[in-house]
């Protein structure tokens, strides 16, 4: 697999700053393994902005807090490969990784009620991010801390970073996350579903904000999400995965315009309609595979309607390669299907209003 | 914040006067005989009669728990015996003010305890961090086991071991001695410094566990993934922010502890003998000498409301989202 081209999108000239290869991250438990991760791979160049989409349990946030490093080493598996801006972090020192994280990779989690510290102050945790990685004095950590909460659009950052965590409502503080995310001018940011804790206005303005920062500091953003209409906003390509792989991986026009996976189809079946006729929400059937015991074949064969066409029953017995497709140039999917273009605009893309 | 404070003194007047009556029900309405245990051997009906006079206990039994409480606040004429504010009665058999005998046994505890908190702290904290950060492995299974064989021998049955072994039999430690720090210091530290060691070691075998739980709770808490995304070393994870949020829990449960503690260390002071207030109840309970008994339950009821209210305040300090109001 590690011999494929690693992205669809290879844009000429832009630096690469992210590459995982082959990447499995498992849990050794008292139930079993659990395969969280089973060879991913992805890369990301400076300045796009990458959507992992999935449902829960498809290994969207341990693969990335796997960029973080951020695994207990004692009760967790990992092989493959991550280079982050040149270095291999797979099997590196925790004083290598804790000498990238923030400065060249952070993270934005995603209940910003939880994450921040309760107790203390909210610019002093941040600045305390900064000092870790420059030697300045705390006034002026504290100076570029005001300066970043006053850039990501809170008012009167001056009093707001002497507030606590529980002043701050969740807006602002998913804001004073985002932040923190920034102090160190992070080349590769990402973001572990930012907007859910928050209301639609809100998180639309949360978004531009992640665009208008991006813009400015060129910097690459992974955003981990499962709300499709967040990435159609914002993402550049678009990376599906299932219980632990990617399934589909192009850019947002291409996987979202014109799917090639089952699995895509029934997510995007899935997204409520905004209409007044009522009616029941569409599910894909059955239930997230069990991660100790993965389904034979393509993980997805149980759940999905058009396993029958694909001729003596491959999809339980073979799993499908993640590959460039008849019809593509650069989306790579994982399905047998012979031609799920013609399934797609024949019977599914009539029910995506 | 004041009115705060103001309604919680208020709070802790009103349980005091509801223990103070309690405790006057339950010592001076009972079946008892002061005037009978004071009188000696050669008693006769005259000098009870007497002494009943005196002591003030003929009069209506209303009219002795005014009595009693006028003293707590503006002292007491206890027939001709001057008794000075807060007067806590007197003693039918020593027949000096119980103030007096409290205000002599109170800083023998207040010392033990206080050395035993130094110390039971600080082993708590530094074992339970310790069994938290190495959580699962030989050295914590070692730390909670020693802990729990510990704390499931009771203190006294350890207490007389340690006196019998380590002071009487070997002399390994000298044997307990007060003398007040402000006479001398330095005896004062020499003397308490065995059971401190024995006392505070004992104890922070109920902590250790506390603290190690509280540690691995923190642990798993979003804020610490926080703290390590942000590039900060283990070390400044551990004391900076674990340990900040860790022992939050551990203050209120120290401030309930030495509260009753310092009501009376009654094994501790008993089997090595000082003269505090746990050893000041003991005797009197032998004695029936029902006025220092029942001092020292509204000494020990001052001591609970107020360090109640202490531990509140200082919540207020450490967790910001405590509002005082």
């Amino acid at each position: 697999m590690s011999a494929l081209p690693a992205t669809p999108v290879a844009e000429s000239g832009r630096e690469r700053i992210l590459e995982v290869n082959d990447l499995q991250v498992q849990f050794p438990t008292a139930d079993g393994l659990v395969n969280a991760v089973n060879g991913l791979t992805y890369s990301l160049d400076m300045g796009r902005t990458l959507a992992i989409v999935g449902e829960s349990g498809s290994g969207k946030s341990v693969s990335s807090m796997a960029v973080m490093g951020l695994h207990d080493p004692r009760r967790t598996r990992i092989s493959g490969s991550i280079v982050l801006d040149g270095t291999e972090l797979v099997g590196a020192s925790q004083e290598t990784i804790r000498q990238l994280r923030s400065s060249t990779a952070a993270m934005i989690f995603q209940d910003p009620q939880s994450s921040f510290h309760p107790f203390k102050k909210i610019g002093d945790q941040i600045a305390e991010a900064y000092l870790v990685h420059h030697k300045v004095s705390k006034k002026v950590a504290m100076t570029r801390t005001v300066e970043m909460l006053d850039r990501v659009g809170i008012p009167n950052p001056d009093r707001r970073a002497k507030q606590y965590p529980h002043e701050f409502s969740g807006g602002m503080r998913q804001r004073a996350m985002i932040a923190l995310g920034l102090i160190n001018d992070p080349r590769l940011l990402i973001a572990d579903e930012p907007t859910t804790a928050l209301d639609v206005t809100v998180q639309a303005q949360i978004l531009d904000l992640l665009n208008d920062l991006q813009r400015e500091f060129g910097s690459a953003i992974v955003l981990i999400t499962h709300d499709l209409a967040v990435v159609a906003e914002v993402a550049d390509d678009v990376m599906v995965m299932y219980g632990g792989r990617a399934v589909e991986h192009g850019t947002a026009h291409e996987v979202l315009a014109n799917p090639r996976h089952p699995y895509t189809w029934g997510l995007l079946g899935s997204v409520p309609k905004l209409s007044a006729s009522g009616g029941n929400l569409r599910t894909i059937r059955g239930l997230p595979p069990s991660l100790i015991n993965l389904p034979s074949g393509c993980s997805f064969h149980p759940r999905c309607d058009f396993s029958d066409r694909v001729p003596g029953g491959l999809c339980s017995k073979e799993l499908p390669g993640l590959e460039v497709r008849a019809g593509d140039t650069t989306r790579r999917s994982r399905c047998h299907l012979a031609d799920p273009a013609g399934i797609f605009d024949a019977e599914i893309a009539s029910t995506l209003e | 914040m004041l009115v705060y404070i103001l309604r919680r003194v208020l709070l802790g007047l009103s349980v005091l006067l509801a223990a103070i009556v309690a405790t006057f029900c339950i010592f001076f309405l009972g079946p008892s005989d002061p005037a009978g245990a004071l009188c000696g051997r050669q008693c006769t009906p005259d000098r009870i009669v007497q002494i009943e006079k005196d002591l003030g206990l003929n009069k209506p039994k209303t009219e002795q728990f005014v009595t009693y409480t006028k003293g707590l606040v503006a002292g007491n004429d206890l027939g001709g015996k001057k008794c000075d504010a807060p007067c806590l009665g007197w003693s039918y058999v020593q027949n000096r003010p119980v103030t007096d005998m409290v205000k002599q046994a109170f800083p023998v505890t207040v010392s033990i305890v206080i050395g035993g908190i130094v110390v039971y702290s600080t082993l708590g904290i530094l074992f339970g961090m310790i069994a938290a950060r190495f959580r699962g492995k030989p050295l914590d299974r070692v730390i909670v086991g020693v802990s729990q064989f510990v704390t499931s021998i009771p203190y006294f049955v350890l207490a007389q071991l340690f006196f019998l072994y380590a002071m009487v039999y070997y002399g390994l430690i000298p044997r307990a001695k007060y003398t007040s720090i402000l006479d001398n210091p330095f005896t004062w530290f020499t003397g308490l410094l065995g059971i401190w060691l024995f006392y505070g070691t004992v104890l922070s075998a109920n902590y250790v566990r506390y603290v190690r739980a509280s540690m691995i709770d923190v642990q798993n808490q979003d804020y610490i993934r926080t703290a390590r995304s942000k590039g900060l070393g283990e070390r400044k994870i551990a004391i900076s922010h674990a340990l900040r949020a860790g022992i939050a829990p551990f203050l209120t449960l120290l401030g309930l502890a030495v509260a009753a503690e310092l009501g009376g260390a009654i094994f501790t002071e008993r089997i090595f003998g000082l003269q505090g207030m746990g050893n000041l109840a003991l005797t009197s309970f032998d004695t029936s000498d029902l006025p220092v008994i029942a001092g020292v339950v509204v000494v020990g009821a001052v001591i609970i409301v107020s360090l109640n209210l202490l531990v509140d305040l200082l919540y207020g300090l450490v967790d910001p989202r405590v509002k005082l109001s």
